[in-house]
């Protein structure tokens, strides 16, 4: 082994390797510390593992399964359309935020915040929370930038036509929603390797930043009326 | 249940229990003919005494082991289908074990039966979605409503290992699933995944590689 072989790590450790394998990578991990790092993380997530523990379920199924009992008879089972379907009922939601937002500036006063500034914001966000795979960092902290700028724009034009505790809840959130953002990033740059399950988390963060937003300019347009 | 496709099952005719520790409440075997003493504690378990009930038919007893059963089968579907389909998994795989419990003699622990039925029950679903499916789930894998309502702080404080596992994109969730939990060989995923043992290999490293900031 002369690389820094994580499949060869993880083989090690699983003892899949031949003697002379073995000898090689052991001499290895001996020599290298950071290939010892990685290895000593395997083992200790693989040994983790073998200890899950299974929360409660929060649905009681027994009910379902008692009605069922007696005739030992096949269940219709959902089918996994529904799971499509809701995927679409999101995709509707993206794009109504995207409108909703953009036409409420568009009708806007003159004073209020500059309308271009709005609209490709909205669609670029869009364009992340329909992709069909998890975005990279970067793209998804990008995106999350320009829904916080109109937030912001959003919440400095309610300003004086929402009531100052509604205001106040309204920022709460979003600070919350920055700090959850802000950490995010950094344990992004401290292990890019968990990119995988901190990303999608990103897009629920800025899911969390779009309902903001079309909640506050639903306030903001019945302040108008 | 789906017109019982059958699936190739891993433990078909094996002998059970190289699951890994804690992966069943019990693994030991019951002994041949045990001496009249250990009989009786054995006899006291509560799962293999509401088992031969619900072998005859009690749906109370059955629903003992439900209750003391179904977080571990839900997570099994969890993580090896996913959580969209977990629901109706662990109905069916408490009604298939009802069918199947005049077959179940005691040869192994009920909680290690009822976690293999299950594995097996969620392999042959998987064989069935893989043939639907053009490529692996879309995004509605990461639910976006997950972290509704909670605050902030590091993520790696906020959900658990266990969630972190879920969390993780199918492929590697299934792999590591059924190699470091469930106690799968590469050739055994492989040959239930369709997938090349050394591509289980490498999700497996990838998978332990992104779950490495939960064990620190
Ligand atoms: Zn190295």
């Amino acid at each position: 082994m002369t690389t820094h072989d994580v499949d060869a790590l993880g083989a090690y450790l699983d003892d899949e390797l031949d003697l002379p394998a073995r000898e090689r990578v052991a001499q290895h991990v001996a020599e290298c510390e950071s290939c010892r790092a990685t290895f000593e993380a395997l083992r200790r997530v693989r040994d983790r593992a073998r200890v899950m523990h299974d929360r409660t379920v929060a649905v009681d199924h027994w009910p379902t399964i008692a009605d069922a009992l007696p005739s030992r008879a096949a269940r219709s089972a959902r089918r996994i359309t529904i799971h499509w379907m809701s995927l679409a009922a999101a995709a509707v939601l993206l794009v109504a935020v995207s409108v909703g937002v953009t036409r409420r500036w568009s009708s806007a006063p003159a004073g209020a915040p500059p309308v271009v500034a709005v609209a490709p914001t909205t669609v670029r966000v869009q364009r992340v929370a329909l992709t069909g795979t998890p975005p990279s960092a970067e793209l998804a902290v990008a995106s999350y930038d320009s829904a916080s700028i109109a937030f912001r724009a959003l919440l400095a034009r309610a300003t004086g036509r929402l009531r100052p505790e509604t205001i106040r809840v309204l920022e709460r959130n979003l600070a919350a929603i920055d700090r959850a953002i802000a950490d995010t990033r950094r344990a992004l740059r401290d292990d890019p390797q968990s990119a995988v399950i901190l990303s999608p988390y990103l897009q629920d963060q800025m899911h969390r930043e779009l309902t903001l937003l079309r909640e506050t300019a639903a306030l903001v347009a019945a302040a108008d009326d | 249940m789906r017109g019982g496709v059958a699936a190739p099952h891993l433990w078909g005719s094996r002998e059970p229990c190289n699951l890994p520790a804690g992966s069943s409440s019990q693994t030991s075997r019951k002994p041949e003919a045990p001496p009249p003493r250990l009989a009786r504690l054995r006899d006291s378990d509560p799962d293999e005494t509401d088992a031969a009930r619900a072998r005859d038919g009690d749906a109370m007893a059955f629903e003992r082991l439900y209750r003391r059963h179904a977080a571990r089968v839900h997570a099994i579907a969890r993580r090896v289908v996913g959580v969209e389909e977990a629901d109706d998994l662990t109905q069916e795989a408490f009604l298939r074990a009802w069918e199947k419990l005049p077959g179940f003699r005691g040869e192994s622990a009920f909680g290690t039966w009822l976690h293999r039925l299950t594995v097996n029950h969620c392999l042959s679903r998987l064989a069935t979605l893989r043939t639907r499916w053009t490529k692996e789930e879309p995004e509605a894998e990461f639910g976006m409503d997950v972290f509704a309502g909670q605050g902030s702080g590091d993520l790696h404080l906020q959900i658990d290992f266990e969630e972190a596992v879920e969390r993780l994109p199918p492929g590697m969730r299934r792999v590591f699933t059924l190699h470091d939990v469930e106690g799968f060989t590469h050739e055994e995923i492989g040959a239930q995944l369709g997938i090349a043992p050394g591509t289980s290999k490498s999700q497996l490293n990838r998978a332990r590689l992104a779950l490495r900031r939960w064990v620190e």
